[in-house]
């Protein structure tokens, strides 16, 4: 188990420094000068770009800029944003951190417990009216795209009907001295339509994933076992099958853990949600280096970690696993 | 049934310095009579109110006009320090917090000594040709309540002079040669030369700094230092906090030595997105935003509380011509480095077609490169005509001619086949690129368009690698704006399309030293630019700002669109409870 490991995490950090280091080079090779937003507010001399470009640093030579970079991660000096100049990348990644952990985090608990639940749902009731609803509505959601599903929302909850806000976080004028339940409410109504729209769009996945598993499982020997021996129904779902077709879930788990931060660049863009996505939006569109290369690679670690705690969790409920 | 509930008077309101004072005693009055007043009838106290509030109204109490503003920006100020800005978001905070010595005038004029408005200077004087002398107001303070004296202003010019610190403005201010204090309030300034925008030099690229806090601070190190966080300047506004990615607030300085700004409160609220941006004014989250797209108007309108104010601007889109060969600057284009050509393409343009199309009645049709805001702007000057048969004609004068019937003209086989480089996600340029494509297609030119994602644009753009390219630039409101666009010494700067007129150059340098040279004399320079033809001159943009009818607003001035929010208020009776609820904070 501890080999296991120390291989795996060997092989996550090698992967993470080939994707750091091609993350670095291709960045530099795609066309587009980063300082192009400044120069098409304002006429700008040669003089004055240099002086920008100094600043940034892009008027070094590929390998110092790369040595610069190289010598900065180990003390997670990512460099300095161009667009947010002069707030720094690590700084930046860490304030946009919790509202995209927030928002992340509320669309994968929903979709965790309530898609599951369906999932079971559907699987239990296999072919019922209730089951190729809840098939239709699901695969309806999944087929709606993201940005499209925002506007509406927004506007018919927000513009026509006044319900919750149409974009942003958190009330601009509400007071950093506000009580906590104040605050905490303020955040829950901005906060409802970003997430649905997510969850609707996403909740399909882990229904037909979870559906399909129970399908597999609950068709299996001990199961019916379970059920001959007098098992209550609810018993035997939960607790022999469910559990049991559960690994698919965790795999799924896995691979959703980057957005739970990357959340979706769209859905953040159109309620101005000020997560990582967002960020990273302004970065490509700015061509903003160093925060790109930061947002890609806290994506790319996460990707990493995400499938590395699958396997473990694999390894750790799924005894076959360890012996093979 | 009658009113129960009780009120208590917040210590601010009185100022009680203690239980025994006598605002304590007031306070207590006050307290019990309000608390006498709830527990009467309703009706009673409806009236009571009423009355109290007609009587506020009618004697003009100023309450009913404070109000706070919520402007939606599409990007962040970030680092609002006059010499560290970059950028118009950082700008736009940056004319809150810190003044100049005075400010353009409602005319827009740049020559002579008059026509600008005092701010931190109360008033200049000229001693001679070379000698300006400013005399600051004696009321000015800076945030922390520390004098604005003449060693402000000396330490702010030095630093703004300093070509490391920012280049362009120290190019602008070449010809100060001396910059002295006489006393604590006034500076004088001394020209190495005569010229006629010696006080608009002086006002205009120059705001001033606070001397006793950032003298010790290395300019090097002023990007990281505790000032950048939270600056401190002498302006209608005081820093309150920014929250990265997300919004700055600014609070109005009450004792401003200009006058008392009536809104309150100024909160930048970022939003990228133009859905985003447009959807926060829609719900009220926002009551500005500083430019929608013509296509959205529409919305704005049927929206009731919303206005949509059109702001003529300095900015201008044409269609520049590179006038050096692809890969090779030293020789002339093949087909652009010929006037004739060029002016043949100007006329081909139909303008006011294009104008009409992609901005209805937020665009006007500039003679040259002249904004509907310069004060030289000829009104009735057109510039080149919409005459297609004339650029055949020349077309054809020149040499290119239609000789296999296939609609395109070519000279000695070679068919005239130009590349339009604009950015993909520009609206308007979008919108009137192939519009562009068919109009110069009736002549005979085949344009083959190039939709560029916008960094890559403005790098090709920047390098010369183009044959036409869809600009929009946002001029300097000085006459000497045309010098930084279109004179030899500009190429490898902002002259990217390499157009160089040793008789233009002369003619300019003329024109700028005359003592105060009219708008007659940059006419000539103007049609000079137009008779040569390194650009299409194709539309004069007007804003569309978007705005809350509450506000009571005096001007929007154009070089900078809130910079006058000091002097606006909101409409009595129009108070929303934002306005009314700013001690939040």
């Amino acid at each position: 188990m501890t080999r296991w490991l120390v291989r795996r995490l060997t092989h996550a950090a090698a992967t993470f420094l080939v994707v750091t280091i091609l993350l670095f080079l291709l960045m530099r090779l795609a066309p587009g000068d980063p300082l192009s937003r400044l120069v098409d507010q304002q006429q700008m001399s040669a003089d004055e770009m240099a002086v920008l470009r100094a600043r940034f640093g892009l008027d070094q030579p590929l390998g110092r800029q790369f040595l610069t970079f190289m010598t900065g991660l180990p003390s997670g000096n990512l460099g300095v944003s161009i667009e947010h100049y002069p707030d720094r990348v690590s700084t930046l990644l860490r304030e946009r951190l919790g509202p995209s952990l927030l928002l992340g985090g509320v669309v994968l608990v929903l979709n965790f417990t309530l898609g599951i639940w369906l999932g079971v749902l559907q699987a239990t009731h296999r072919g019922s009216r209730l089951d190729r609803w809840l098939t239709r509505l699901s695969l309806t959601g999944y087929s709606l795209p993201s940005f499209w599903l925002a506007l509406m929302l927004v506007a018919l909850v927000s513009l026509q009907w006044d319900l919750l806000p149409a974009a942003q976080m958190t009330d601009p004028l509400l007071s950093a001295e506000a009580p906590w339940w104040e605050r905490t409410a303020d955040i829950g109504r901005h906060l409802i339509l970003p997430a649905l729209t997510l969850s609707i769009v996403s909740l399909a996945t882990t229904m037909r994933y979870q559906r399909t598993a129970m399908l597999e499982v609950m068709r299996l020997d001990f199961v019916r076992a379970a059920s001959a021996r007098g098992l209550s129904a609810t018993r035997v779902r939960w607790r022999h099958a469910w559990r049991n077709a559960l690994f698919p879930l965790l795999t799924l788990l896995g691979l959703w853990l980057p957005f739970l931060v990357t959340g979706s660049v769209f859905v953040e863009a159109i309620f101005n949600w000020p997560g990582i996505g967002s960020l990273a939006a302004e970065a490509i569109l700015g061509r903003d280096y160093p925060l790109l290369q930061g947002t890609a690679m806290l994506a790319a670690a996460l990707v990493l970690t995400g499938n590395l705690l699958a396997d473990l969790g694999h390894l750790l409920l799924d005894p076959r696993t360890r012996t093979a | 049934m009658t009113s129960v509930f009780s009120v208590v008077i917040p210590s601010r309101l009185t100022q009680s310095r203690g239980p025994g004072s006598r605002t304590a005693g007031l306070s207590r009055i006050l307290e019990g009579s309000l608390n006498t007043v709830c527990a009467m009838p309703p009706f009673v106290t409806r009236a009571l109110v009423l009355s109290l509030l007609t009587t506020a109204t009618l004697n003009g109490q100023v309450p009913g006009e404070q109000g706070t503003m919520v402007i939606v920006v599409g990007q962040e100020g970030s680092l609002p320090i006059p010499t560290l800005i970059s950028g118009t978001a950082n700008r736009d905070v940056a004319d809150l917090l810190f003044l100049r010595l005075a400010e353009l005038g409602p005319a827009l004029t740049t020559r002579g000594d008059t026509g600008f408005e005092p701010r931190l200077a109360r008033s200049w004087t000229r001693r001679d040709s070379l000698t300006v002398a400013f005399d600051l107001d004696p009321r000015a303070r800076w945030h922390d309540g520390t004098p604005v004296t003449s060693r402000d202003v000396t330490f702010s010019f030095g630093r703004f002079r300093d070509p490391t610190v920012s280049p362009q403005v120290a190019q602008a201010l070449r010809h100060v040669k001396e910059v002295r204090t006489e006393g604590i309030q006034r500076v004088v300034f001394t020209f190495d030369r005569a010229y006629g925008e010696q006080v608009y030099d002086l006002i205009q690229h120059v705001q001033i700094l606070p001397a006793h806090l950032l003298a010790s601070i290395p300019h090097s190190a002023l990007s990281s230092s505790a000032f950048a966080r939270a600056p401190v300047g002498s302006g209608p506004y005081r820093w309150v906090r920014r929250d990265p990615g997300r919004l700055l607030e600014l609070a109005a300085v009450p004792e401003f030595f200009l006058g008392e700004p009536k809104i309150r409160r100024v909160v930048f609220l970022l939003a990228r997105d133009p859905d985003a941006q447009l959807n926060l004014l829609l719900d009220g989250t926002g009551d500005a935003l500083q430019n929608i797209a013509a296509s959205a108007v529409p919305r704005i309108r049927q929206r009731a509380g919303l206005e949509v104010v059109p702001v003529p601007t300095f900015s201008i889109g044409y269609l520049l011509f590179n006038l050096k060969a692809p890969g090779d600057p030293s020789r002339p284009h093949p087909i652009l480095g010929d006037r004739e050509v060029r002016r043949a393409l100007a006329l081909a343009t139909d303008r006011e077609t294009l104008v009409r199309a992609a901005l209805g009645n937020f665009g006007t049709v500039p003679e040259g490169p002249v904004a509907q805001l310069h004060w030289f702007r000829d009104a009735t000057a057109r510039g080149t005509p919409f005459d297609p048969s004339a650029a055949r004609r020349i077309l054809s004068e020149r040499g290119w001619r239609d000789t296999d019937g296939d609609g395109i003209v070519d000279r000695n086989g070679v068919p005239l086949v130009l590349r339009l480089n604009f950015p993909g996600t520009n609206v308007i340029r979008g919108a009137m690129a192939p519009l562009i494509q068919s109009q110069w297609r009736a002549v005979g030119v085949r344009l083959d368009l190039v939709r560029l994602d916008g960094p890559v644009w403005a790098e090709r753009r920047n390098r010369g690698e183009f044959e036409v390219d869809f600009s929009q630039g946002a001029f300097d409101p000085s006459p000497m704006t045309l010098n930084q666009g279109f004179s030899c010494a500009a190429i490898g700067g902002a002259n990217v399309g390499g157009y160089c007129n040793p008789a233009l150059d002369s003619l300019i340098a003329r024109t700028a030293a005359m003592p105060e040279p009219g708008a007659a004399e940059w006419q000539r320079v103007v049609r000079q630019i137009v008779d040569d033809a390194p650009a299409v001159f194709v539309y004069a943009l007007t804003n569309a700002m978007v705005m809350h009818q509450r506000f009571q607003r005096t001007r929007i001035p154009p070089t900078s669109y809130w910079s006058d929010i000091w002097r606006w208020s909101v409409r009595p009776g129009r108070q929303l409870s934002r306005d009314r609820d700013q001690d939040r904070r």
